[in-house]
């Protein structure tokens, strides 16, 4: 396998070849075609790296039908997985890949659902993914698509229109302006007239929705143009391929670096760029070098290894350690949310911004020096520029003391949330980190955790997220719920060789997304997915209450307490012919987690319902604003 | 490290100010302010002068080097506000202390001991709420 792998790197083989081959060793399909995506990001750095070969852009004619056309193009760009809604309009597409089994329709029974797996998918796999619907189901969708432009995901989303004989009218299904509706959730939207153009705006869609910093593309289709016969190009993946590991500018780079190695109190400040760079162990390093502190910027992905001595968690506003912050790196993240009042850097401290995407450097901050970069590229970069800049021995200097004061009050804090956490350990319902503890035990060392509850930081507190280890997915920086539940089912399609938890909250879970229960139990999906039940938005009652304001006077929690009803998720788990069970007691998680665990491993997927107990202001109020329309009524109709 | 002037703590305000120079500055500057602000209120009307009065929940904060810690490790999420405001016993104080560790306070966990310690005294079920927290509104940092 290793020489296959050796091979398929340096072009000898296919990727048709690798499977082939590799199923002939022994290995599933299914892992074949895993282990191909998981070496994807090598292919693709080493195809664009210099002095490789780089493939030679192509494109080749095809005569068919709008649809086949349509089907051909992303083929082309290298989807395997459509993720699709019912609609009359995606007939033609339909028809197209009934002859083309290696595209595979992944249907969600809900729009918003298609689009959360389709950037599920895409942020497991690195992949542009495609979403496609009816013309009517953008709206519903809008949700997940702004989350996916949040997150600067790469999805194509594709749906029809009108005829383009009737369209503009006002009339049946249509809008003065459906692109217009979607222009905040979109990196680029389009609506296609000419029958031999669609490859063109696909392919077009595809580069734009890949190219750093990504997001989700929009094109929409007239019907009748999807059913006629065209003739058009189709464009290869290497055409629309746009390398973005851009490498910084050496004089600022060696700027940088000076500062740095002059900083007393520096902080680097990591956000999604990072992942999606490939960039963390190359953002390990330049840490290490220096022994800075790390603090994590609101992102879907861990950015720097959670257990690591110099992760500090998130950045506070006022940060507790280091003392007096005199140089602010941020490599890939916003920067903090300045908020109404005092900046949260402090002006005392210089500032450093680098990533790809130019639009947010130095947003709302002055900065000293700003580098529009890869940040993989820039991290290397600077771990070449500090090690040129000073000697061994200085560098050993300014590393060892900050290092020991780092690790000291990290092992402090690791130890202080511990010691919390053990603390109501036994109480029914369960406190969060019994919960959270138990799952890093009992769940595989490199399974994923797709996590959509209010909380991040006791997700992040509780599992190590690093290289070798679990990985983190969620929750979005939109924080529009409805994503979890598709986007673990996208998650799962990309790694299906890693064990995959969806983790949810009651009221997360509320916001439609029973309706990825159906497609996880029509196409096997073997996901556990917990639903952290405590009958409440936690976040908002604390939000609105802590505000002081009359809810809080009266002690009225007017919109949050979820029970009556008590939603029994299992029953609805049970509806879509999904097996699972309620975890009401501690002592029953472990048991009931080992049955989940056995059943996905068989193949189905598995729904835990655990009570979790409320925490903070008014937690233990079970008050809500009643109304009974039956008792409104004057006849008992 | 801390700055009071005319009672009125400087350490953080309300958006919970870094100890830098400049917000000592700052913090002085305001003092002045308010003095004159006092000075010109001082001829008002009873009534208008409690409405104006600002309500800075960090007063209420017993001294000692627990509330220097509650200023290192509470303040970057909410204000003290609903610090304040509530009556808890001592477990109770405990269970909303380990939450707060739970969800990413900086606190250790021999701290987290002593401030619940001191909250428990100055915040015990049998310390009468200010009338001020009862009434107007207030907002957490996020």
């Amino acid at each position: 396998m290793r020489d296959l792998v050796k091979d398929y790197l340096g072009q000898k083989v296919s990727r048709r070849s690798f499977i082939n081959k590799a199923t002939a060793v022994g290995f599933s399909f299914a892992a074949a075609r895993s282990s191909l995506n998981a070496l994807q990001p090598i292919v693709r750095a080493e195809t664009t790296r210099p002095g490789t070969s780089i493939p030679i852009a192509t494109t080749k004619t095809f005569n068919g039908t709008g649809g086949e056309l349509l089907a051909e193009q992303i083929r082309a760009a290298g989807t395997r997985f459509i993720f699709i809604s019912n609609s009359s309009g995606m007939g033609p597409l339909c028809d197209a890949v009934v002859d083309r089994p290696d595209l595979q329709f992944i249907q969600g029974v809900s729009e918003n659902q298609a689009v959360a797996m389709a950037d599920g998918y895409a942020k497991a796999s690195g992949e542009t993914s495609f979403a496609c619907f009816s013309r009517v189901g953008g709206p519903i969708a809008s949700a997940n698509m702004y989350n996916a432009m949040k997150d600067r995901t790469p999805v194509v989303i594709l749906t029809d229109h009108m005829d383009s004989q009737a369209d503009g009218r006002d009339g049946h299904e249509d809008l003065d302006d459906w692109l217009d509706a979607f222009k905040q959730y979109t990196k680029w939207r389009w609506l296609v007239k000419e029958g031999n153009r669609i490859p063109e705006w696909v392919a077009h869609a595809y580069k734009v929705s890949s190219t750093a910093p990504g997001g989700p593309t929009f094109i929409r289709i007239p019907r009748n143009v999807l059913y006629q016969t065209h003739k058009a190009e189709i464009f290869s993946r290497e055409s629309i391929s746009v390398p973005m590991d851009i490498t910084p500018n050496p004089k600022y780079i060696e700027r940088a670096a000076q500062m740095l190695v002059e900083a007393k109190n520096p902080i680097l400040h990591v956000g999604h760029e990072v992942w999606t760079s490939g960039g963390r162990a190359a953002v390990v390093e330049l840490a290490e070098l220096l022994a800075i502190p790390v603090t994590q910027a609101w992102s879907w992905a861990a950015d720097f290894p959670t257990d690591h001595p110099l992760y500090l968690g998130g950045y506070l506003d006022p940060m507790r350690f280091p003392d007096s912050i005199d140089l602010f790196l941020n490599l890939g993240a916003n920067l903090p949310d300045p908020g109404s009042g005092p900046p949260a850097i402090p002006r005392t401290a210089k500032i450093i911004h680098a990533r790809v995407d130019s639009r947010q450097l130095g947003a709302d901050y002055p900065v000293d020096l700003a580098i529009v970069a890869d940040v993989k590229e820039t991290a290397r970069a600077l771990v070449e520029a500090v090690r040129a800049a000073v000697t061994k021995e200085r560098l050993a200097k300014i590393k060892q003391a900050r290092w020991d004061a780092t690790k000291n009050f990290t092992d402090r804090l690791k130890q202080s949330y511990l010691t919390a956490a053990r603390n109501g350990w036994d109480e029914s319902p369960l406190t969060w980190p019994r919960l959270l503890i138990t799952l890093n035990e009992m769940l595989d060392e490199d399974a994923i955790i797709v996590e959509e509850v209010g909380t991040e930081d006791w997700i992040l507190r509780s599992f190590p997220f690093a290289d070798g280890k679990k990985t983190k997915i969620g929750r979005t920086l939109g924080r529009s719920l409805c994503w979890g539940m598709g986007a673990s089912i996208g998650v799962k399609l990309a790694r299906p060789d890693n064990q995959v938890v969806s983790l949810q909250g009651d009221g997360g879970f509320l916001f439609g997304q029973s309706d990825s229960l159906w497609a996880m139990s029509r196409y096997d999906v073997p996901i556990i997915t917990i639903v952290c039940n405590n009958r409440s938005y936690d976040e908002p009652r604390n939000n609105i209450l802590m505000k002081g304001g009359r809810s809080r006077q009266e002690n009225k929690d007017m919109i949050c307490y979820l029970g009556s009803p008590d939603v029994e998720f299992t029953h609805i788990a049970s509806a879509y012919g999904i097996r699972g069970e309620r975890v009401a007691h501690p002592s029953e998680l472990k048991p009931a987690l080992q049955r989940a665990i056995a059943t996905t491993r068989e193949g189905r997927p598995y729904l835990l319902d655990v009570l979790v107990a409320r925490t903070g202001l008014l937690a233990d109020s079970n008050w809500y604003p009643r109304y009974s329309v039956a008792a409104a009524r004057t006849r008992k109709v | 490290m801390k700055l009071r002037v005319c009672g009125v703590s400087f350490v953080q305000a309300e958006k919970g100010v870094k100890l830098s120079k400049q917000n000592i500055m700052k913090a002085m500057m305001v003092a002045l302010l308010l003095i004159a602000g006092a000075t010109v209120f001082a001829s008002r009307p009873q009534g208008q002068e409690a409405r104006e009065k600002p309500i800075l929940p960090e007063n209420y904060l017993p001294d000692g080097a627990e509330r220097d810690l509650i200023f290192q490790a509470c303040v970057q999420c909410h204000d003290l506000r609903n610090t304040v405001s509530q009556r808890k016993t001592a477990a109770g104080w405990k269970r909303t202390v380990d939450e707060m560790i739970w969800r990413g306070a900086p606190l250790m966990a021999d701290e987290a001991e002593t401030v619940t310690k001191y909250l428990s005294a100055s915040f015990g079920p049998d310390k009468p709420i200010p009338d001020e927290f009862k009434k107007k509104s207030a907002g957490n940092k996020r």
